[in-house]
């Protein structure tokens, strides 16, 4: 075996090891941190790409930990879809850690840098984990893995609040690793694997069983807990408005898609769409949530008067529109749905980068006391109506596009109504985007006395939000490129080669 | 031989008058008028049709000359040189100067038009370029008058329009004849708007009165003539344009008599006589176009010369109603004389032209049935209002003694044009063959014929008996200024009312419902939970007042009261793990329901 | 024609350079403005260039990259695409000089935003014109939204706000049903490519090509008419530049512009004849022009006034695409560019007054004619030539609107254009005599005022110029572009 197969194994062993490695480092000088964590992250990124590109190539890769083949052995899994998965999660991940560097010395200060460098490896490594393991207990232990550090992390902003935030999620991260942990062990029972290969080709067997009815259930609400999906959103605002901005954006643009990863995982790798459409019949009810998510979450969102809060509820709105796209279940919509993965992890992340940089300039993220921000830190207010132009779902942007293939699937399958809901529901996101927008840009405040001095944060901050920025646009202009990896994988999800 | 349209020299003549100014631009304006006269004496009948493609699909054309337009053509050119004589006088503001020169181009486009696009297109220049003529006195009437003018305008012309369009589609082209079907009432009621046909013709002396001396004088010769013609020139109408002219005939007599303002008495004057070429053309034969074409003719000359003199009088003595008037003919002598030529013409009185025209018209009027009748009727009325117009005007001892300098005869060129006007209506009433050898169906003309002359002599008997037995006829008295357009004018007046107050507030009401409700949405979807909470709270107030003692529902009002002051900036406290296992626990239990159920 | 194939791209990709450069040199007002004016030019040079072959009856298709399923980003020019190209290129040249003038005679604030938006903007508006299917010209048309919103709003004070909101939900809502609609498009028919003389057909039920036309009928709410027109009067808050720039350059003439292209390009007249959508349609047109020109009767604010003419005027383009018939569809169209060079010109003329004497209300405009002659006189030829008066260009598309209106068997038009022709005289007249025939109120306050700049003044004169150029020459180039158009669509031979 060369060098390349081990690749998958690269991806969860080295961040492991480098989070050790910093530590230690750490220890010695504080400077290390930063330069180890990105190297490693970079080439986690780097591994994902090449494999992305094999994957493309040769089809599924699979890696057999230990050499040990399923069932005794666990088994790294990596087809297009958690591929891609894979790319986008480690690319925002680049992204957040070059971003993080200034805004932890600021907001966590820099005697907690080391703390803070080894649980986001941790959590990197928890997702990256998650994301391409084959085998569905392994899933719940990566998941842990990455629940445990985001804990950790949120906490890190050592604000009361934020204190509570985390505690809160704790609570009801722990339910819901609760809730998996008795699904996974429901499955197991009716079939006795825990490879999800396995489990998919035994499953159709005792489908009808009530076990394995619970064990669906369980699992799905547990993810959805995790996924943020409403009504089980609870945690979420106060997670994300409370945490660091570093931290805000990992969670909200990796840790909560990986979840909703791992739903799609489950319906439909193992639960394939005969047992949700024929025999459990879930799709109606989850479109229908998903729609009431997309509403709900946006209405608040307009409710907002904190940017961060503001932002952290619209995340509950765009699960929503994934979710739509598994609730739709056909190939457009789900291609829709895997597009709207990544770009709102870009575009959402973009967003959240740029109240980090208010923060870090302006000292505050209340809507009030940003007027005429835009005059002083021009580039960051550009960055952020780029990425809410494609949150609204302007054309030509990514997420215009995602919008796009959501509605174009809904209408085939012939759900008029929710189509329609969904294109008015996406104006909804005008009124909270508009509103910073409006403030940024043509309200008086910031102007006075300052003159057209610009105070924009760091380049090292700058740089991947700017970069997110375009992408937002590019991805959006040359989305038929993308679809050459989201096709496959649509068609994988249901069953197709 | 050339052969462009006479139009285009007087509407090219025009880009030089802005340029020019005082003796210069009256020499120009007299160039560019003989100018045209020659080139409209010049075409030939065989003259080739000039065409242009202006629109695609529709070939305009622009000249085509035949008998029939050479005599339009000819008295529209010479009788606009002769008020460009008039206009010499003094130095016209540009806007007039400009105005006459476009009217005479205009009239004579729509008299050499080919084709009925065309004829459309200078029939809304003419109205144009009236509308200038109009305005050019800057007062608040003319101004409010030429507002009202258009408005008519813009309507005939838009109906014209739509009956041109009719024909166009159903005849597949825009040449000029018999127009039937549905256009057929669209084009009458176009033209009647410029014809003055009855309940149409107000804007005459609405407008008429309110232009400048020369204005009026240029106004009376171009646009109902031009709608004449184009009747004419179209033919085939029914009786009951015929009967439409005798009813204008009779109907412009009457209110003519009953005029103080000399100038509106001309203005109705004018409708009475457009009621005699209508009828005549009406009846609808060769005679009766012929007719029309010829008394049309005689109209222009007489009523122009009419309404210079009036200009005169009104010039020096700053007063234009009769009943202010007298005495002049001591005076000015030589406007005397050309008002009295132009209102025997007018009257009808034998060797005059009028008499000649009117003569025929009636005569081919006598092929409708109680046509004739009400043609003489209107004929004694005609020699009426002539007569108080003369009377009152200029043979009665003047009212009163009158200060200001003593009265002349009017400048030169005034009485060069009304002279040679004159000497027109005289020679042409002597020598009628000079015009009728001209007329398309050849008519003739017999004035002095026993049959005419006795007809003349009995109208001017009967007219003479009723001045001597109705006194008041001798007498001036306040015109009668009360017209039909006090409906118009009340109906514009409502469609401005409506549209300032009943439109303005309904589109404001919906426009306040919309923001109401757009508002009210913001603020509930500002905060929805603590809306919630305020809505149940408000609802169970009463109950809470009703059973709670004083201290504890004082309370409740208090944290209601608090919750609407710093609504929507209450922030609802972090929802605890709590909120989330009482979420879990009911899908949990909803599924071991479920699990039961299985 | 390589070459020919990268002109489209050139016409748009100018501008949108320029705007870049705009905010690069920003500080230095004159490069920036003199960026503006080469980008006018040279954009107007791309598309004079493409117009020969465009005359000549070919196509230029230029597919830029594939997009999403339902159509490819991809350019195509048309004959009636030039229309509009032509219109906007010539109408952005002089509405810059025009505009340069203004906004420092207004020592407006913001300018370098200013002039960036309205390079965005044009370059929409063209690739609107160029769009070769539903998908490319729904982008370029929320483009188009977003970007004029902060000219909308550019004086920033809270009504301009709230009329900018007002603006953003009509349009962006309109986005929205104009999005369902070519989904939906799609879905019926597997294409959204424009093909002359429709494509809808038989893909589907009577009710949903219906359902259909009228989510086409919201998405072009840009096209103002009745009831949907509240945005275009709201939007009169803006610098005059602008309202000259949405009245006549791009943004209605774009709503107008798709619901024509709508009609002839994916439906087709003999369908749309069939659903009986054209005596919709013709409802809709009566009664907006009807109502409109009630609005302006007494509105006193000129722009406004000016707005609800626009508002009555652009429904005359509805009514000849309701007629479906060949002159009616031939008005429609002629009358995009003969009502965008009038419009322009009073609009121009509404900001001179402003500039020269800030007055805005026609109230307070009593005999300023006697001190901007050539401002007051120009203002009457254009209103002239909206009342379809000769000598100027209005008079071409009420002919034809009126020969359609008898061709289309719908005989009741007519008298819908005559009243609106008398209530057009009505609105329009007063204000002429007010500025050049009455007094002032007091003649003191007139000294001062005199006629604005030149750079203001010369595009004024240009625009009456070409319109009575229009009215001698309509073949050139419109009415042949038209015929062209009409030929595609009715698929007879192309002259």
């Amino acid at each position: 075996m060369t060098l390349i197969d081990h690749l998958p194994v690269f991806l969860i062993a080295i961040p492991i090891l480098a989070s050790l490695l910093i530590l230690v480092a750490g220890w010695w000088d504080r400077r290390f941190c930063y330069p180890i964590s990105l190297v490693t992250i970079l080439s986690q990124f780097g591994a994902a790409v090449i494999i992305l590109m094999q994957v493309m190539r040769e089809g599924t890769v699979r890696y057999y930990l230990g050499g040990w083949a399923p069932p005794l052995g666990i088994e790294l899994a990596i087809d297009s879809f958690n591929g891609f998965i894979l790319a986008t999660i480690l690319l925002l991940s680049v992204a957040t850690v070059i971003y993080a560097r200034k805004s932890v010395e600021h907001e966590i200060g820099p005697e907690k840098t080391i703390a803070f460098y080894v649980l986001f490896q941790l959590l990197v490594t928890g997702l990256v984990g998650m994301t391409i393991t084959g085998d569905i207990f392994n899933l719940y232990v990566f998941l842990e893995i990455s629940s445990i550090a985001a804990y950790a992390l949120i906490a890190s902003a050592r604000k009361p609040r934020s204190y509570l935030a985390s505690f809160n999620y704790l609570i009801l991260g722990s339910i819901a690793g609760g809730f998996i942990l008795i699904g996974t062990g429901n499955l197991y029972a009716a079939t006795g694997a825990l490879n999800m290969l396995d489990i998919a080709r035994l499953l159709p067997a005792s489908f009808e069983l009530a076990t394995v009815h619970a064990g669906f259930l369980f699992l799905v609400i547990g993810y959805s807990i995790k996924a943020a999906f409403f009504p089980l959103h609870i945690w979420l605002p106060d997670a994300y408005a409370e945490s660091p901005s570093a931290v805000t954006i990992l969670i909200s643009t990796v840790m909560s898609k990986v979840s909703v990863y791992a739903l799609f995982r489950i319906i439909f790798t193992i639960f394939t769409t005969a047992y949700i459409v024929d025999v459990f019949p879930v799709t109606g009810f989850i479109l229908f949530i998903a729609t009431v998510a997309m509403i709900a979450g946006a209405v608040i969102a307009i409710a907002q008067s904190d940017l961060k809060r503001m932002l952290a509820y619209s995340s509950i709105s765009q699960i929503g529109y994934i979710m739509f796209a598994l609730g739709v279940a056909n190939q457009i919509a789900l291609e829709g749905g895997i597009l709207h993965i990544l770009g709102h992890a870009v575009m959402k992340g973009c967003l959240f980068m740029v109240a980090g940089l208010i923060i870090y300039r302006v000292g505050t993220s209340r809507l009030s006391d940003l007027g005429g921000i835009a005059k002083v830190m021009p580039i960051s207010c550009a960055a952020f109506a780029l990425a809410g132009a494609s949150m609204i779902g302007i054309p030509p942007t990514i997420g215009f596009m995602s919008k796009y293939y959501l509605v174009l699937g809904a209408l085939e399958a012939g759900h008029w109504v929710y189509a329609a809901i969904l294109l008015l529901g996406s104006l909804l996101a005008v009124g909270y985007i508009w509103r910073f927008i409006e403030i940024a840009y043509f309200r008086d405040g910031h102007d006075e006395g300052s003159g057209a001095r610009t105070l924009e944060a760091p380049a090292s901050m700058l740089a991947p939000m700017v970069a997110l920025a375009l992408l937002c646009l590019l991805l959006g202009i040359f989305v038929e490129g993308l679809m050459e990896i989201v096709g496959p994988a649509a068609s994988l999800l249901l069953g197709g080669a | 031989m050339i052969d462009i349209p006479p139009a285009f020299v007087y509407l090219l003549g025009i880009f030089l008058i802005p340029v020019l100014s005082g003796q210069v631009r009256k020499v120009w304006t007299l160039l560019v008028g003989v100018l045209g006269l020659f080139l409209v004496a010049s075409l030939q009948s065989v003259a080739p049709a000039l065409t242009i493609g202006l629109l695609p699909g529709i070939d305009m054309v622009l000249l085509t000359v035949d008998p029939m337009r050479q005599v339009a053509g000819g008295i529209f050119a010479l009788s606009g040189l002769i008020v460009l004589i008039y206009a010499t006088y003094r130095d016209l503001p540009t806007a007039e100067t400009v105005g006459i020169l476009a009217s005479i181009g205009a009239v004579l486009g729509v008299v050499y038009a080919g084709d009925l696009i065309t004829v459309f297109i200078f029939w809304e220049a003419l109205a144009l370029a009236s509308l200038l003529i109009i305005w050019s006195p800057r007062s608040a009437e003319s101004v409010a008058a030429g507002y009202r003018y258009l408005l008519y305008h813009i309507f005939g012309g838009s109906c014209l329009l739509a009956g041109i369009v009719y024909t166009v589609t159903a005849t597949g082209s825009a040449a000029i004849g018999p127009v039937g079907g549905g256009g057929l009432l669209l084009m009458l009621v176009g033209i009647g708007v410029n014809a003055a046909f009855f309940p149409l013709h107000t804007w005459v002396p609405d407008a008429y009165p309110k232009a400048s001396i020369v204005g009026s004088a240029a106004l009376c010769i171009f646009t109902t003539k031009a709608a004449v013609f184009l009747l004419a020139e179209i033919g085939g109408w029914g009786v009951t344009v015929a009967y439409m002219g005798g009813v204008m005939a009779l109907y412009g007599g009457v209110y003519a008599l009953m005029q103080d303002d000399i100038r509106r008495l001309l203005s109705y004057s004018i409708i009475s006589q457009g009621g005699y070429m209508v009828a005549a053309i009406g009846a609808g034969s060769v005679a009766g176009i012929d007719a029309g074409l010829a008394h049309m003719v005689s109209d222009i000359l007489f009523k122009s010369l009419l309404f210079m003199a009036a200009g005169a009088v009104i010039l020096r003595t700053g007063s234009h109603r009769l009943s202010g008037l007298g005495g002049l003919w001591k005076a000015m002598p030589v406007t005397t004389l050309c008002a009295v030529i132009g209102s025997l013409s007018l009257a009808g009185l034998p060797g005059l032209n009028g008499a000649m025209s009117k003569g025929m018209a009636i005569e081919a009027a006598g092929a409708v049935p109680y046509l004739s009748p009400l043609l003489l009727v209107s004929s004694v009325i005609t020699v009426l209002y002539v007569y108080r117009f003369l009377y009152l005007g200029f043979f009665r001892p003047a009212p009163g003694v009158r200060e200001g300098p003593p009265l002349r005869d009017p400048p030169v060129p005034m009485m060069v044009a009304m002279g040679v006007t004159a000497l027109l209506c005289i020679v042409l009433g002597l020598f009628p063959g000079i015009l009728t050898d001209l007329l398309p169906g050849g008519t003739g003309a017999h004035p002095f014929a026993l049959a005419g002359l006795i007809e003349s002599v009995a109208i001017f008997a009967v007219a003479g008996v009723l001045l001597l037995a109705v006194r008041p006829l001798r007498q001036p008295w306040p015109g009668a200024t009360i017209d039909i357009d006090v409906l118009y004018i009340g109906a514009g007046r409502a469609v401005t009312w409506f549209s300032a107050v009943p439109l303005m507030h309904i589109a404001g009401a919906i426009d306040h419902g919309i923001e109401r409700t757009a508002v009210c949405l913001k603020r509930v979807t500002a905060n929805p939970t603590v809306a919630i909470q305020i809505a149940g709270k408000s609802a169970t107030l009463p109950l809470m007042q009703a059973f709670l003692d004083p201290s504890r529902s004082q309370a409740y009002e208090e944290e209601l009261s608090y919750l609407r002051d710093h609504y929507p900036d209450v922030q609802t406290d972090i929802w605890g793990g709590g909120y989330g296992l009482i979420f879990i626990s009911i899908i949990a239990f909803l599924y071991f329901i479920l699990d039961v159920v299985w | 024609m390589g070459d020919l194939n990268l002109l489209p791209v050139v016409a748009i990709a100018v501008p949108l350079l320029a705007s870049v450069l705009i905010l690069l040199v920003g500080r230095y007002e004159n490069i920036r403005e003199g960026v503006t004016i080469t980008a006018a030019v040279a954009m107007l040079g791309a598309v004079l260039a493409m117009l020969p072959s465009v005359l000549s009856g070919t196509r230029i298709t230029v597919s830029l990259l594939p997009m999403v399923p339902g159509g490819d980003f991809a350019l195509r020019v048309d004959a009636f695409g030039m229309v509009f190209a032509l219109t906007a290129a010539v109408l952005w040249l002089l509405n810059s000089f025009y505009a340069i003038g203004y906004m420092r005679a207004q020592r407006e604030h913001a300018q370098t935003r200013f002039y960036f938006c309205f390079a965005v903007a044009i370059a929409a508006a063209v690739g609107i014109a160029f769009s070769e299917n539903l998908l490319t010209l729904f982008i370029f048309y929320e483009i188009l939204t977003i970007i004029t919103y902060p000219l909308v709003v550019h004086i920033e004070t809270p009504e301009a706000m709230k009329a900018g909101r007002k603006y953003l939900a009509y349009l962006l809502i309109g986005g929205v049903f104009l999005l369902a609609a070519l989904v939906l498009t799609y879905v019926l028919t597997g294409t959204t490519t424009f093909v002359p003389g429709g494509f809808l057909a038989g893909s589907g039920s009577a009710i949903v090509l219906q359902v259909l036309f009228l989510l086409f009928m919201v998405g072009f709410v840009k096209a103002a008419w009745m009831p949907l027109h509240g945005w275009l009067p709201a939007a009169m808050i803006a610098p005059t530049p602008v309202s000259a720039f949405l009245h006549a350059v791009a943004v209605v003439t774009a709503g107008v512009f798709g619901i024509v292209r709508i009609a002839g390009w994916v439906y087709g007249m003999d369908l749309m004849a069939s659903l009986g959508l054209g005596t919709l349609l013709a409802l809709i047109a009566s009664f907006t022009i009807i109502t409109a020109s009630l609005f302006a009767l007494t509105e006193d604010n000129l722009k406004l006034r000016l707005a609800y003419s626009t508002v009555s005027q652009l429904s005359y383009i509805l009514l000849g695409v309701s007629m479906l018939s060949v002159a009616g569809m031939t008005g429609a169209m002629v009358h995009i560019p003969i009502h965008a060079f009038l419009k322009i010109t009073l609009f121009f003329v509404a900001g001179a007054i402003i500039v020269s004497t800030g007055k805005e209300y026609i109230s307070e405009m009593k005999g300023i004619g006697r001190n901007m002659p050539v401002t007051a006189l120009m203002f009457a030829a254009a209103a002239i030539g909206i009342c379809g008066l000769p000598p100027l260009s209005g008079i071409i598309s009420k002919i034809y609107l009126a020969v359609g209106a008898v061709e289309g068997g719908m005989p009741v038009l007519l008298l819908v254009l005559i009243a609106s022709a008398v209530l057009n005289a009505a609105y329009f007249f007063p204000v002429i005599y007010t500025m050049m025939l009455e007094r002032p109120d007091d003649e003191a306050s007139l000294v001062t005022v005199s006629e604005p700049p030149l750079i203001m003044l010369i595009p004024i004169i240009l625009t009456v110029a070409i319109s009575i150029l229009i009215f001698f020459y309509p073949a050139m180039p419109f009415m042949d572009l038209i015929d062209i158009a009409i030929a595609e669509i009715t698929g007879s031979v192309i002259p």
